[in-house]
């Protein structure tokens, strides 16, 4: 736009002075814009692409534009039931992910111990062991030759094993360990409201210390959780790691049916398709996410609101 | 001022040099050898693990220590449906001169025109080849003969299995292995058609009704790492498994792992190896996929990996032999199936397992 | 409160007895943060706890609402001692510094909050909250976010919140310290006001000398974890029991000299002191040493300078700086040539103002020297 019109005087053109004002931003941010359309945009467009395509025997593709492997795909009962497992591991993922690190987290947001930052460390240390090696770890524990079941066969507590792997509550289970330090870090970063000012000026006029945490501490934590929520649920819909390897193969999750469509049974539109409904499962996520937190936050700034 | 000109040239100078050297060393450097007749490097894609150990130490080496002028680089993957999606990505420049491929997927390839027929003048053992292993149309011939065994952990079993219906028994109720969302499911269907007294290019509702009873019993569809180091491990006591790997397990775990060939036959399964389309040293890559498939190169790699040689001329180690899919006693009970018909229904079958046997 | 026994008499409806507080790792030469406090608050009456800070003021009033456990020591309300009785069951309404008002709850539901949490019917929690609104001028402000208020309105919602309840006591823990000096002038009325119309027992911490003095019925001046005299506004201020009373409330100097004569007893006592360099000074009560030395008290302003002429008898002094406030000019004057230095205020725009170097003659208010204990502990 400015070399479109040398002669005109700088001052007068404010989107063009804007334009070169802002330019040595448009130019720091140009490489990590290009690798994203490269890396991100691009694979995007193409699984759009190829999700219009439709499906041969023997893992031909037609080269087409149709919906028809849509409405296949979602005619199926298959297909519903892996959206249905997915949202179920999703859901008792981060329930159970929350109900464990949420103390943890509090525990560390509140201690003044001075083996805080030990605490923490160790919170967040599995990180540092791959989800690979994670879930072989659960396997060792939950399998019929594991910890629990030899354990309780040898005190007779039970006489067959329990089935607590190679199927959905080993799944769950496993991610729910390997979300938790996501978890905490996400709620010790939602936990800035958080004063224990707050707690005992509650307890001044008369809250007991269920009251405390019902009226007070949580709500104020109540950004944290949700944060954490969004991202172990993002997590878990895209977890294929630990359903595969402790699912047993009964598990069917989106992750696991797009590897499996993709490179077992060779069709990628319906891999396509399957990717698509995924990322609307993302959008959709993100939504409620967004409009949760719009509405958490209107009872902190008081924008927003209907009525009290 | 006027140094600053003169410091930046020289610095734009090298950095345009150093970045065109390793562009030149990345391009170049697998075509380099044709032009002056030093080496030519050809790019291999097999299976990963074992089977790559075995080939690299059985037929890499000695091929390359035969032909001073080619070296093989040996690229790992998991299963033919990946070699499928590499070659599809990489038609004109493609990721590799010579590919394994299974016998269900290769025509598939074949007729998309990512792998090309065969030269006979370069690779003469075409002629010598068993009839499983013999090229279709011209196109890549079989590498190995497999077979699918049941396995069982020896430990932890009283009486060895010898039959199918075996799997049903409400001994191993809750103790089974069964890895069926692929090829081993395709060959158990066949196996079981055969058991049951139908036609598996007719009507496989039986043989999916009857693995639907199998279900309940079963401990996991999808054993981790593995199916064989799982009934190693006792994680599972009985499974349904690939002869050859189930051999190579049985030595390296003391005999813990045993494949077991059922009384009523079973089904082979064939690897086949391909000269990929466009490749620019389709010459090295014959020479080479004439010599995987020789006697010499043959027995060397089956010894090893317990896999039934191609060649007619191969003769294994009796005690070898007997432990591979060219038993006599094998031999005896093939179960015959038709892989290139299988082709085209391959997937709808995995489908059917995945949906009504798995998630049923 | 109404179920409380009647207070007995003015004395000791909150009575503080050898409270003792030691944190986990002090207790050494420094010695406990709040050592042994004896303290009677009367039923209706307005204290406030003076000292600088961790003089351990606001430690105590944390013991009293229950937030700190005492070492030792006990804290009785109304004949009661409710030294081990949990936070939440002590009937304490308490202002926080930085007020701890809920964010995530509007005005109303913050100063509901403690009558939900005492299960009142909700007709009631509605006129009893907007009657406590009312009381601290917010009663249009109901549904407002903490976020969305002005200091000052969230120091009254504080104040509403912690007075709703009717609590037995009410304790303010610096409640002005947050407040710019236009705010603090007129929130100090308020609080007095509020106080004056709802008769509740108060406690009040601070480490300012001009809102204890205003606010309170009695100030008790604490340092180093103990009450040093309790008093007063008046009595604190014109007759401070020792030197760093003297000194922390107002200003003051403070001038060693020999004990000529004595006179009097009890409130009537007085002491004629030889100070070098200012002459023989009279000065009214009767702290003074077997060896016959006391320290003479001198407010500033109560010490009057006057242009020195050749013959004018009485003590002279050099001016060596002065200062102008705007209300008062601050000088520092040097009694005779070896005298002490002391600090004088005039009014400004009232007489004759000197420069540096001035010559002045040095005179006092008969009744303002004050005979004050010098405990060795120079603040």
């Amino acid at each position: 736009m400015t070399t479109a019109v040398p002669t005109a005087p700088a001052p007068a053109a404010p989107p063009a002075g804007r334009l070169r004002r802002h330019r040595p931003v448009l130019l720091l941010l140009a490489p990590g814009a290009l690798a994203l359309l490269l890396t991100y945009a691009l694979p995007l467009v193409w699984v759009v692409r190829m999700a219009l395509n439709r499906p041969l025997d023997g893992g031909a593709i037609l080269q087409t534009v149709t919906l028809s492997t849509f409405t296949d795909v979602l005619a199926s009962s298959h297909y519903w039931n892996v959206i249905g497992q997915t949202l179920q591991l999703g859901v008792l993922t981060t329930v159970f992910t929350l109900l464990l690190s949420y103390p943890v987290a509090l525990f560390l947001a509140r201690t003044t111990s001075r083996w805080r930052s030990l605490l923490f460390a160790l919170a967040v240390a599995p990180l540092l062991i791959s989800s690979v090696a994670r879930t072989f770890g659960w396997m060792a524990i939950l399998g019929n030759q594991g910890v629990v079941n030899k354990t309780l066969l040898a005190i007779g507590v039970i006489d067959d094993p329990l089935r607590l792997a190679n199927n959905m509550t080993g799944v769950v289970i496993a991610s729910t360990e390997i979300y938790m330090p996501f978890a905490i870090l996400a709620m010790l970063a939602g936990f800035g409201r958080l004063d224990p000012e707050l707690e005992r000026a509650a307890a001044s006029l008369g809250a007991g210390r269920f009251a405390v945490l019902r009226r007070v501490v949580l709500p104020l934590t109540a950004p944290g959780v949700l944060t954490a929520s969004l991202l172990v649920f993002v997590l878990s819909l895209s977890g294929y790691v630990t359903p595969r390897l402790i699912g047993g193969g009964r598990v069917f999750v989106l992750a696991t049916e797009i590897y499996d469509e993709a490179m077992n049974s060779l069709n990628w539109p319906v891999a396509a398709v399957l990717s698509v409904l995924l990322l609307l499962l993302f959008g959709l996520v993100v939504a409620v996410h967004l409009w949760a937190q719009r509405v958490l936050e209107a009872r902190f700034t008081g924008r927003g609101r209907s009525t009290s | 001022m006027p140094t600053r000109p003169r410091r930046r040239r020289p610095l734009a100078l090298t950095a345009t040099a150093a970045l065109t050297a390793v562009l030149a060393a990345s391009c170049a450097s697998p075509d380099t050898a044709d032009g002056n007749g030093d080496t030519t490097t050809i790019t291999f894609m097999g299976f990963y693990g074992t089977f790559q150990d075995a080939f690299t130490e059985q037929v890499i080496k000695p091929f390359e220590d035969a032909n001073p002028g080619i070296k093989v680089t040996y690229v790992p993957i998991q299963n033919s449906s990946e070699v499928l999606a590499k070659l599809r990505a990489s038609t004109s420049r493609p990721a590799a001169d010579v590919a394994l491929m299974d016998s269900s997927v290769a025509p598939t390839a074949n007729e998309e025109g990512l792998f090309a027929r065969l030269d006979p003048e370069l690779v003469p053992n075409l002629d010598r080849l068993v009839d499983e292993a013999a090229s279709k149309d011209g196109f890549g011939p079989g590498l190995t003969l497999d077979s699918l065994s049941i396995l069982y952990n020896t430990e932890r079993v009283d009486t060895p299995p010898t039959s199918w219906n075996d799997l049903w028994d409400e001994e191993y109720r809750g103790r089974l292995a069964m890895p069926i969302a692929d090829t081993r499911g395709v060959a158990l269907i066949i196996a079981l058609s055969q058991i049951l007294g139908t036609d598996y290019q007719q009507d496989i509702d039986p043989a999916i009704d009857r693995l639907k009873e199998l279900a309940p019993a079963v401990e996991t569809w999808q054993p981790a790492p593995d199916v064989y180091t799982a009934v190693q491990s006792g994680e599972a006591d009985i499974a349904v498994g690939w002869n050859a790997r189930g051999q190579y397990y049985q030595d390296t775990s003391g005999g813990v792992v045993a494949p077991v060939l059922p009384e009523e036959g079973t089904v082979t399964q064939i690897n086949t190896i391909n000269l990929v389309n466009n490749s620019p040293r389709a010459e090295a890559a014959q020479k080479f996929i004439d010599y995987a498939i020789s006697a010499e190169a043959q027995q060397a790699f089956d010894e090893a990996a317990y896999y039934a040689p191609v060649n007619k001329d191969t003769e294994l180690a009796p005690e070898v032999r007997d432990r591979t899919t060219a038993s006599a006693e094998q031999q005896a009970r093939q179960i015959p199936v038709d892989w290139s018909w299988l082709t085209t229904r391959y997937t709808a079958w995995v489908d059917r397992i995945k949906q009504e046997v798995i998630g049923g | 409160m109404a179920d409380q026994p009647a207070a007995p008499a003015r004395a000791g409806y909150l009575r503080l007895a050898g409270l003792t507080k030691v944190f986990p790792g002090e207790g050494g030469p420094q010695g406990a943060a709040v050592a042994g406090i004896d303290l009677e608050v009367a039923h209706g009456e307005l204290l406030a706890v003076l000292g600088p800070s961790g003089c351990g003021k606001s430690t105590t009033l944390r013991m009293i609402a229950g937030l700190i456990e005492p070492s030792a020591g006990t804290v009785e309300v109304g004949g009661r001692d409710i030294t081990r009785l949990p936070v939440h069951r002590r009937d304490m309404g308490v202002v926080f510094q930085s007020y701890a008002l809920f964010p995530h709850l509007d005005v109303f539901r913050n100063v509901a909050f403690g009558l939900e949490m005492r299960k009142t019917a909700k007709s009631e929690v509605r006129t009893r909250v907007a009657r406590a609104l009312d009381l601290v001028r917010l009663g249009h402000l109901g549904d407002r976010r903490v976020s969305q208020l002005s200091g000052g309105q969230q120091q009254r919602v504080a104040l509403a919140r912690a007075l709703v309840i009717e609590p037995a006591v009410l304790l303010l823990d610096e409640p002005l310290s947050n407040l710019d000096a236009q705010l603090r002038g007129a929130m100090r009325d308020e609080i007095r006001r509020i106080h004056d119309e709802t008769g509740i027992t108060t406690v009040f911490v601070t480490h300012d000398q001009r809102e204890a003095l205003s606010m309170a019925d009695r100030v008790a001046v604490m340092n180093a974890g103990r009450v040093e005299q309790l008093g007063t506004p008046e009595e604190v201020y014109e007759r401070p029991s020792g030197r760093f009373t003297a000194e922390f409330v107002g200003r003051a100097n403070l001038l060693p000299g020999t004990v000529t004569a004595t006179h009097g007893a009890g409130g009537g006592a007085g002491a004629e002191v030889a100070i070098p360099g200012l002459g023989t000074v009279r000065a009214t009560g009767d702290a003074v040493t077997p060896e016959g030395r006391a320290t003479v008290m001198l407010r500033p302003h109560r010490i009057t300078l006057r242009a020195a002429g050749k013959a004018d008898a009485g003590p002279r002094g050099t001016v060596l700086s002065a200062g102008y406030s705007g209300e008062v000019i601050g000088y520092r004057v040097r009694a005779a040539h070896d005298g002490p230095e002391l600090e004088v205020e005039h009014p400004a725009g009232a007489g004759t103002a000197f420069g540096p170097g001035a010559e002045v003659l040095i005179g006092w208010d008969d009744a303002a020297p004050r005979l004050v204990a010098d405990d060795g502990d120079p603040a």
